[in-house]
């Protein structure tokens, strides 16, 4: 009988909103982040110049693999644009990341894979000394004077053949060299005009 | 002091047009009370908990809330004038010791209740003979968090090896941040989003009333079930230092404090200990008022207090002000070419200890605390810090029972939430790094800072501090040179309680 109550409250939640992210098939693809860094991004940011930021760690739920399909930024403003991206799979023999962020570089000059989109790596538990996990490098660029922002990023998976999605929650900002148009988060524009 | 208790009166009729927050009613017993009612825990309730007697659950046991104006009334009030406070509600416990006490905000004075909704609360917690008292700051819930509708843990049902204060449930809060725990069972059991919260749960991603654990026994007890002492630290600070201007290097450091660490297990356990004074008039009051029909269980349970009962006879007194008390609340870890900056915006919260003597006793225990936050007159932005610990400033006041004369240390308001910096340490952290490149810049704006077991001291007491990092207290790092980032969690520098960033 309990079964059958729970087919029928799965129908109706199909119905109402779509069940697939609710129980997905397939492992899920999960961010180790949703920490203490909630904003990243470049103080002072030249228009056009690529900048790479590693260290998103990504990892499944349980046993399998993910295809990452592409990934979106989330509520964009100005010019920021996400040109690339990449997943390095790491094995946990080292818990330090390896591609820094603001670093002015492309991912293919870096001489980083373009082409990896699977993630296989299980989540090890919390604070384990060998944490296995894939991590997500992105290429991020702005353009024009104003400044630009995006308040996280939208990775797109396939898992076990459904589609699901996952929410990046780190703002990312590019702080216009000429003008000074996001106070709150471009804290070198008040480095210029303050004394201490 | 005996006291003469008012026949027991169970309220049978008013919970019986009450039954959807009512679960039951604490049961008789020999001595001459009345109960309140128990619910478990519902949308509205503001504080729950569980009392005990040297470990034994505690039945019927009474507890009143009260609140406290809300604005500069606490900074203003003449020595000597009464504070002027209100009973918003009660209830007793039942069978395993469990309470919860609701409060609608509707029903909550204009005056007793700030901008953002938040409300200053005194619950006293008393057995037939003895109370003890716990000061908090009932805040909005923004993070609707369900609980309840699973299988309780420890609870009325599950007691085989459940020590006093384990959950009953254990939500999860944000991402590596801890889970809290909930001691209360849910009305019924189904699931319930709770409408007020704390300050520190708030901080941890999760919405949750305050949730206390008493004993009243021979070792008295009394704490904050989701603020464990033995996670507080020592914060310790060397002399004043300025922000350092950009190309120019600090002067050398005529002290260099220690590193931050946990507090011993002997002071953990310290803060967790209190002192019981003899119960207040006030539940007499309250009891008058139930037999006289001016407040009924009904009214209780729906967090409703009539105007008629909302006046208990003893109050507080201000006796002495403690004006601009410095607290150490946000640490800064970097090196030169990492210089930080400090954000205090109209909002940001700053979470300070309180402290309680009872009648006639020389020891001050651990009283809970309130939850400040800067006005818009005060907010304050600081660039270029270098290992550094932020200095503002706290309004305390001594006040004193009107009619035990226990006394209080309460903060009252905040002053300057950046007056000075003082030096701190650069710890060595073991977990992730990251390498961060010139020109980059992170920011912490969602976190539950660390508390600083001493981070106040007023009249000689040390006091508790933390300001956890929203928008509003807001920590930035702008980096102009290779530097290394490192982190206290190998599960990566996001996933880590600290950071500190040193030259690459």
């Amino acid at each position: 009988m309990g079964s059958v109550r729970t087919a029928l409250a799965c129908i109706a939640l199909i119905a109402a909103s779509g069940c697939a992210d609710a129980a997905p098939a397939g492992p899920k693809l999960q961010w180790l982040g949703g920490g203490i860094i909630t904003g990243e991004g470049m103080s002072v940011s030249t228009p056009g110049k690529p900048y790479l930021y590693g260290g998103l760690r990504l990892c499944l739920n349980r046993a399998g693999s993910v295809t990452v399909k592409g990934v979106r930024l989330e509520h964009p403003q100005g010019g920021i644009r996400l040109e690339a991206f990449t997943l390095l799979p790491h094995d946990g023999s080292s818990n330090d990341d390896t591609i820094g962020n603001g670093e002015s570089i492309t991912i293919q000059r870096k001489g980083l894979p373009l082409e990896n989109r699977q993630v296989t790596q299980v989540c090890s538990p919390e604070d384990s000394p060998i944490q296995k996990r894939t991590e997500l490098v992105l290429q991020l660029s702005h353009s024009g004077d104003a400044s630009g922002y995006t308040s996280g990023f939208v990775v797109d998976y396939v898992s076990d053949g459904s589609d699901s999605v996952l929410h990046i929650d780190v703002s990312y900002v590019f702080c216009s060299n000429t003008k000074k148009d996001m106070p709150d988060l471009c804290t070198a524009h008040k480095n210029i005009d303050q004394t201490p | 002091m005996a006291k003469y208790r008012l026949a027991r009166t169970r309220f049978l009729a008013a919970l019986a047009l009450s039954a959807a927050t009512v679960l039951t009613i604490a049961p008789p017993s020999n001595s001459a009370t009345i109960d309140y009612p128990y619910s478990g825990l519902v949308e509205k309730t503001i504080v729950s908990g569980v009392v005990a007697r040297n470990g034994t659950p505690v039945y019927g046991a009474d507890v009143l809330v009260v609140a406290f104006p809300a604005g500069d009334v606490l900074d203003t009030l003449p020595i000597n004038a009464e504070v002027p406070s209100l009973l918003v509600g009660a209830a007793s416990s039942n069978s395993v010791g469990r309470f919860s006490v609701n409060v609608d905000p509707a029903s909550l004075p204009s005056q007793y209740v700030d901008a953002r909704g938040r409300v200053q609360l005194e619950i006293t917690i008393a057995d037939d003979t003895r109370e003890v008292r716990w000061n908090t700051t009932a805040v909005p819930a923004q993070y609707p968090t369900p609980i309840g509708g699973q299988e309780e843990r420890c609870g009325p049902d599950v007691t085989y090896g459940c020590e006093l204060g384990e959950p009953v449930y254990v939500v999860p809060g944000a991402a590596g941040a801890s889970p809290i725990n909930i001691v209360v069972g849910t009305a019924g059991g189904v699931a319930v989003t709770p409408r007020w919260s704390t300050a520190k749960t708030e901080g941890l991603g999760a919405s949750a009333p305050q949730q206390l654990v008493v004993d009243l026994g021979d070792q008295p007890k009394l704490y904050d079930v989701n603020d464990n002492p033995s996670t507080w630290m020592t914060a310790p600070a060397g002399e004043e230092v300025q922000p350092v201007p950009d190309g120019e290097q600090p002067p050398p450091a005529t002290t260099q404090p220690g590193p931050a660490q946990p507090i011993s297990a002997a002071a953990a356990a310290a803060l967790r200990t209190s002192e019981t004074a003899p119960r207040t008039q006030d539940f007499s009051f309250v009891d008058q008022a139930v037999q006289a029909g001016t407040i009924t269980a009904a009214q209780m349970s729906a967090g409703l207090v009539p105007a008629a009962a909302k006046k208990v006879p003893c109050g507080w007194k201000t006796m002495e002000r403690f004006p601009g008390r410095e607290e150490q609340y946000m640490g800064f870890h970097n090196w030169l070419e990492a210089k930080g900056t400090l954000n205090q915006k109209s909002g940001a919260d700053h979470t300070l200890g309180a402290a309680g003597k009872a009648p006639g006793s020389s020891k001050w225990t651990a009283s809970g605390n309130a939850t400040l936050s800067v006005s818009s007159a005060q907010e304050d932005v600081i660039t270029r810090i270098v290992d550094a610990w932020a200095i503002g400033t706290v309004n305390y006041a001594r006040w004193e029972n009107t009619c035990s004369r226990a006394q209080l240390i309460k903060p009252t308001s905040l002053g300057d939430p950046i007056k000075k910096f003082v030096r701190a340490n650069h710890p060595v952290l073991s977990g992730a790094c990251i390498e961060r490149y010139n020109g980059s810049q992170l920011t912490m704006t969602q976190s539950k800072n660390m508390t600083i077991s001493a981070g106040v001291e007023v009249a000689g007491i040390s006091l508790s501090s933390q300001s956890g990092y929203t928008n509003e207290s807001k920590l930035t790092l702008d980096f102009k040179a290779g530097t290394k980032v490192c982190g206290s969690s190998s599960s990566g520098v996001n996933r880590s309680a600290r950071i500190e960033a040193h030259k690459l």
